[in-house]
């Protein structure tokens, strides 16, 4: 003889018991993962030594705001044309030949370290450099930026 | 089609063999040439809308869908002048949908306009994407409409007026800026729109999406709306060619699959057995994504299996398992649940014998859960007690086939009812209880002109479509039947050929239809004389013919006589044996064909065997291990008449809410009150489950693996979307369980096993195994060994020893019928937005929304002779019991008779009102015949049926999306025209 009923006692599981199952899943995951926990750990240092740490995770928490701020700020009319010009330069960059670059740079760099060196109140005089042309470095950058401005003005 | 003779055509300088009047698309993509084709898909056929697919036919550029294949023609789909054209219209269609894919919920791989443009390497928009006047339609709590993403393509509109065919979407064309519109133009909400979800599924991109997608299914899509806005201006400055915007949209969508899985699963809303993809991040269902491969839905869903699973995540699932103590219910372990059901079980055994326990199983769990019930019942408990929800609904169909053509389930596919030339419907509210399969009907009829005859007491949708429509009188169909089939046989129209070669026992037959003269049927029926000539005429005017049943047939005091009746008109006319003819009863419940195939009845092994057949009892008793009683058990009727007795003493109920759901349940739940102990198995605390002395939480499909039988006989897997919640348990387990503590080690693993076992003992699943059924891949049953199904189940002939059907002579004694206290007739049935009893759709807020309450519907008549109104609070009083509720007035419904959705388990509950009389011949009851008087409480009130409910919608029917009406604009210009005039 059974009547209908409805009432349900819920079955009231221990705080410690949920605690003690929940602690035993994170030692199992734990051991399970140990080299990756430590890295992880090890990550966490280096953020937090950079004060990095504080900054993500205020940045994460107002992370609504902050899209915000960068979106409203992007959207202003002077950014238009750098947001605009940004995949172009990403095709730019694309087409320089970079094995070119290099060696070109490296001149560069040469050039402005000697440029450097030289005291800036030095004088050249007409006389003095068609003398210069004799050096062989000076006429080697001489014969490159003909040859340079040879290519850039083809069309 | 396929015999006609090949044509050849030259597709970019090489041959391919079309056939004649294919079309060239289809022919196009056999070929691996990729065009674009934007508004092109399988399902629906050509739309022409969207421009993207031309090509050049022999120097004229056209759009291949819109092309024939011809012999000799010359296409081709690179030249210049087709890629310019091809181009255009893919700008035109930027013009109208902005890119902003990473920050898009549809960047999900699949979107079309995406990898359309990627593939064609369109880099660059020739012109800005212009915004259009219109806001947001985010009235329906099911999807949304976004006309700045629409690309006007149609295949909505298409796929609402011609697949579906509840013809609410249109495209107004004429407009300065054309959109798509619900009825005529209100929003979606307030439209006759039934949320079936197929135009979200066809939409190529995100103008029309599930709510519950939005702001989900993106890394980056959850923002305020301003936010998002931004986040899509800055995406667009910052992504000006399409290049790096597909390559960080693409990456995102990968990402995307890490959270969401889709698994593949079979609906449990009815008898159809839709297949679809279901996408959960977590345990949260972001939509439901049926497939064309879907054997037997393709791209369809109703808004049940579309929209309808909160119930999965509802707070009120049992988590734990439960034993009565007192006044309350308290939660336990499962071992101290397990163990103390089967001490019970065991107790009741010893002290009372096997025959005091029963076992229902339930037509919503799987195969395996049906087989495993059975066998708990016959091997560990050794009684024959045990049956299903089928008693219910769809035992009189079986029988009556059984006696006809031997087996029981439907004759072929639902692509054979598409294909008959006429289909019946009887008793069959068909738009609201099989939608997906009247939507089949109703387009054959809408494009193919198929002819559909609905017989039914209410004018429901079918009827409103009927080419004809009758109304006989309650539980009179064996009578129109017997003397359209008499008359056919006195005219000489019956099929001789057929019948001599097929059929036997004519003669006899012919003698017992003597008493169905037109006059009789007349009068007992009331159908005129010429209407029933009528029938007999077109009837075997054409050449296939399919007749669907439901309840209305099945559950009468003659529901097995008057679906004989079916069968033997069928047999007469030749309309069995060929695609496109056939018996087709529908069955209501996901897995009612598949609970009684795999054996949980009281007189059948799994595979329809008899119990009571000593060698097929002989086979299970060696593969089991132990005797099995010869004499059949008891059904559900009979065992609810038992414990009245005092003969049975303990029930085991799995997912089922008898006590709402059976037939007099004042009388049922009396019965559970007698019970010495009751064990029931479900999500919910269920009006059944507060009977019981235990509760065992189980989980719904989403949960398990398994399989499900639809009505075509075809075998489909689910498989697991989600974990179970709680410490809840698939019924297949908790059964097993119980097993073990009774001694029987059953040891499967999965239900795989328990497949192979079922599979090996019953021929009918020969062939049956998991890997014959990955993914869509399905099976109708019998299946050979060698995996061969059956989509068309008589072909050589019919299962008896000489491969003949037979004819069945019947009488007729009207059983039923209202009187001067009881003068009214209560109908009974589903709405399209619940399901049986609510316990599932009640938890949808969306389905709430739209149906709030069950309803009385009465007639203008009735409504103005008692004087009541809308919302008006009645009482009905049947010789079993009463149910109040509110009046809903609707020409639906006619005279003297009412109508009560089943679905409600309070104190609209119609089972309060239906009383103890059974179909003879399988204990279904009569839940169709109910006199009941009306008494009045208020005489006016609140509509029950929501101003937003879709039957208060207004349609407006047209064939397609109608191009023809885009092309006409001022501003329309054929894409390949303009190349040519700039070229």
């Amino acid at each position: 003889m059974a009547e209908q009923i409805s009432k349900i006692k819920r079955m009231e599981i221990p705080e410690e018991t949920v605690q003690e199952k929940n602690i035993d899943d994170v030692i199992k995951a734990v051991s399970e993962n140990k080299e990756a926990i430590l890295k992880g750990i090890d990550l966490l240092d280096s953020l937090e030594q950079s004060g990095a740490l504080d900054m993500v995770n205020a940045l994460v928490k107002h992370r609504e705001d902050a899209l915000e701020n960068v979106m409203e700020e992007l959207n202003k009319p002077q950014y238009a044309s750098t947001l605009e010009n940004l995949p172009q330069l990403i095709f730019l960059i694309g087409k320089l030949n970079v094995n070119d670059l290099e060696n070109f740079s490296d001149r560069l760099n040469h050039g402005m370290k000697e440029a450097a060196a030289a005291g800036p109140s030095e004088q050249t005089s007409y006389i003095e450099l068609i003398r210069a042309l004799k050096d062989p470095e000076i006429n080697r950058s001489i014969t490159m930026l003909l040859q340079f401005l040879r290519g850039m003005g083809k069309e | 089609m396929h015999d006609q003779e090949h044509v050849v055509v030259t597709i970019d300088g090489e041959e391919y063999l079309g056939f004649p009047d294919q079309n060239l698309l289809d022919l196009i993509n056999t070929t691996g040439n990729t065009i674009p084709q934007i508004c092109y898909n399988e399902s629906l056929g050509p739309v022409q809308t969207c421009d993207t697919c031309m090509v050049d036919v022999n120097g004229e550029i056209v759009r291949a869908c819109g092309a024939k294949v011809e012999a000799g023609m010359e296409v081709n789909t690179q030249l210049e002048s087709a890629v310019a054209s091809q181009k255009e219209a893919l700008d035109r269609i930027l013009e109208k949908h902005e890119l902003y894919c990473t920050v898009c919920d549809y960047n999900n791989g699949d979107c079309e306009i995406h990898n359309t443009i990627s593939d064609f390497g369109l880099e660059h928009q020739s012109r800005t994407f212009e915004p259009k006047p219109y806001e947001v339609d985010n009235s329906s709590p099911f999807y949304r409409y976004d006309p700045d993403q629409c690309i006007l393509c149609g295949r909505c509109v298409e796929v609402c007026q011609d697949v579906q065919v509840n013809e609410t979407l249109l495209i107004d064309w004429e407009r300065e800026q054309p959109r798509v519109v619900w009825d005529n133009d209100v929003p979606i909400d307030e439209s006759s729109c039934v949320s079936c979800g197929q135009c979200v599924t066809v939409c190529p991109c995100n103008a029309l999406m599930e709510t519950s997608m939005v702001g989900e299914a993106g890394y980056m899509t959850d923002h305020e709306p301003g936010l998002l806005r931004s986040m899509i201006e800055v995406t667009k400055k910052t992504e000006t060619g399409y290049g790096p915007l597909f390559a960080v949209s693409d990456t995102e969508a990968s990402m995307r699959e890490e959270r969401i899985d889709k698994t593949k699963t079979v609906c449990t809303y009815c008898g159809v057995g839709c297949t679809f993809d279901v996408w959960t991040k977590d345990r949260k269902i972001l939509k439901v994504e049926p497939q064309q491969d879907s054997p037997a839905n393709g791209i369809s869903t109703c808004v049940k299996g579309k929209f309808g699973w909160d119930y999965v995540n509802s707070e009120e699932r049992l988590t734990k398992p439960l034993i009565r103590d007192g006044e309350t219910f308290v939660e336990v372990e499962w071992d101290e649940a397990l163990d103390y059901t089967a001490k019970r079980f065991a107790e009741i055994k010893a002290d009372k014998g096997s025959d005091a326990l029963g076992f229902i199983a339930s037509s919503k769990a799987t195969n395996e859960e049906s087989y495993v019930m059975q066998k708990l019942a016959r091997q560990v408990y050794g009684t024959n007690n045990v049956d299903n929800c089928s008693r219910y609904c769809q035992s009189p169909a079986t029988k009556g086939l059984f006696r006809t053509v031997g087996h029981g389930g439907d004759s072929g596919s639902i692509d054979d009812i598409a294909d008959a030339d006429m289909v019946i419907t009887i008793g069959s509210n068909t738009a609201e209880s099989h939608p997906v399969l009247a939507s089949r009907i109703k387009r054959s009829q809408k494009l193919f002109g198929q002819k559909l005859y609905v017989f039914d007491l209410r004018k429901h949708e079918m009827g409103q479509r009927a080419d004809k429509f009758f109304q006989p009188k309650s539980g009179t169909d064996l009578v129109w039947l017997s003397a359209v089939t008499k008359y056919i046989i006195d005219q000489g129209w019956e099929d001789r050929e057929f019948i001599d070669k097929w059929v036997n026992n004519f003669d006899d037959y012919k003698q017992s239809l003597e008493p169905f003269t037109l006059d009789y049927a007349e009068e007992l029926t009331g159908i005129s004389k010429d209407d029933l000539i009528g029938i007999a005429e077109q009837v075997t005017r054409v050449d296939k013919l399919a007749i669907c049943w439901a309840m209305g047939v099945t559950q009468h005091q003659l529901g097995s006589d008057t679906s004989t009746a079916i069968s033997n008109l069928l047999l007469v006319t030749g309309n069995y044996m060929r695609n496109g003819t056939g018996a087709y009863p529908l069955r209501g419940h996901n897995n009612v064909q598949g609970c009684s195939d795999f054996g949980s009845m009281p007189n059948y092994f799994p595979g329809y065997e008899e119990v009571a057949d000593d060698h097929v009892r002989k086979r299970y008793e060696t593969a089991w291990g132990v005797e099995i009683p010869k004499v059949p058990g008891k059904d559900n009727h009979e065992m609810i008449g038992a414990i009245h007795e005092g003969t049975l003493n303990s029930l085991y109920i799995l997912g089922e809410d008898t006590g709402i759901v059976d037939a007099n349940i004042n009388y049922v739940t009396a019965a559970f009150e007698k019970l010495e102990f009751m064990v029931v198995q479900d999500l919910f605390l269920t009006e059944t489950a507060k009977y019981a002395d235990v509760i065992l939480p189980a989980v719904p499909s989403l949960e398990k693996e398994g399989t499900f039988t639809n009505t075509e006989r075809r075998i489909q897997r689910l498989y697991k979307a989600l974990d179970p919640v709680g410490d809840s348990r698939p019924d297949w387990e908790i059964i097993m369980d119980i097993a073990q503590r009774s001694g029987f080690n059953w040891g499967y693993n999965s239900p795989s096993d328990i497949m192979d076992e079922s599979a090996s003992l019953a021929p009918l699943f020969a062939g049956v195994s998991y890997d014959r059924l990955t993914n869509y891949n399905s099976l109708q049953w019998p299946v050979a060994e060698d995996g061969t199904d059956s989509p068309l189940l008589f072909v050589d002939g019919f299962p008896f020893a000489d491969n003949k059907a037979r004819l069945y002579p019947l009488s007729y004694e009207l059983l039923y019928d209202t009187n001067d206290e009881y003068d009214l007739h209560v109908n009974n049935g589903r709405v399209l937005e619940h399901f049986h009893e609510g316990n599932m759709t009640y938890k949808s807020e969306a389905l709430t929304h739209k149906m709030p309450t069950a309803f009385i519907e009465i007639s203008p008549e009735l409504a103005e002779e008692r004087g009541v109104n809308e919302g008006a609070e009645v009482k009905l009083i049947s010789e079993s019991g009463e149910a109040t509720g509110a009046v809903h007035i609707t020409d639906r419904v006619s005279g003297k008779e009412l109508y009560l959705p089943l679905n409600d388990n309070g104190k609209t509950a119609v089972n309060y009102l239906t009383d103890n009389s059974v179909d003879k011949d399988t204990d279904t009851p009569a839940y169709k015949e109910i006199a009941v008087k009306m008494e009045v409480i208020k005489k006016k009130g609140k509509s029950p049926l929501p101003p937003h409910n879709f039957r208060r919608g207004n349609p407006q029917p047209q064939i397609g999306v109608q191009p023809e009406r885009k092309w006409a604009r001022r501003d329309y210009e054929f894409p390949g025209s303009q190349v040519k005039q700039n070229g």
